[in-house]
């Protein structure tokens, strides 16, 4: 199992489209991927799990990912939320 | 894939797929919005009902999405129940459009994927307040 830390840093927080991409860079794995705050964790392979947490603009999260390519979807994660899901704001 | 037909009057129906398709293109694979114009006669909406669901169908079986119980798109559709064939879930939201991509993508057979469907609509529907009560410190 592997957790690594990220913020929220886009404007509009993890809205229904951001969301949409998480679920969509999750997919890509096998591994079991969860995104939690401090009170809840959700499948980060859920849209509407995901829009549950109601994350806004600065936000912590863990990201937790556990299977035989876990390293690889906690990379691909962060990737993009330190890319704020590619809307540049 | 069990095809998807969303029945409302007005726009609702297609802006409800835009809607989903503006979230994610995958969301709206294999539905179509049928919009009944509100003056439309009913034999007219049987009609069209009828030929969408004949260029919808691929033997799996065909589950239509409509917006109020009681409605008159609801009632056009409701001749045209069949168990295994064509299934009618009535008060059809966003949601549940969100959820279907990933319960269709299980191979449910159609009541099941109407009733899974139902379950996670009615569970999308919170008082905001109440949802995030919980994360307030006490």
């Amino acid at each position: 199992m592997k957790i690594e830390r990220v913020q929220i840093c886009n404007r509009l927080g993890l809205h229904a489209r951001a969301a949409a991409k998480v679920v969509h860079a999750a997919c890509e794995f096998q591994s079991e991927i969860f995104l939690g705050t401090d009170e809840e964790e959700v499948n980060a392979k859920s849209i509407l799990g995901l829009l549950t947490l109601a994350a806004t603009e600065g936000t912590p999260l863990s990201i937790r990912a556990s299977g035989v390519d876990e390293e690889a979807a906690i990379k691909a994660l962060v990737a993009l939320f330190q890319n704020k899901f590619g809307e540049g704001g | 894939m069990i095809p998807v037909l969303v029945l409302t009057h007005g726009e609702l129906a297609k802006e409800l797929l835009n809607a989903a398709r503006m979230i994610d293109s995958h969301l709206t694979e294999n539905s179509l919005a049928l919009s009944l114009p509100w003056d439309i006669d009913s034999d007219e909406a049987s009609r069209q009902l009828k030929q969408a669901l004949r260029g919808l169908d691929q033997g799996e079986g065909i589950l239509i999405l409509t917006d109020m119980f009681g409605g008159t798109a609801t009632n056009v559709a409701l001749p045209f129940l069949d168990p295994d064939r064509v299934e009618v879930v009535t008060g059809t939201n966003l949601p549940m459009l969100v959820k279907l991509a990933s319960i269709r993508s299980l191979g449910l057979p159609l009541h099941e994927l109407a009733q899974r469907l139902t379950a996670a609509g009615q569970k999308s529907i919170r008082v905001a307040s109440e949802l995030l009560k919980r994360r307030e410190p006490s």
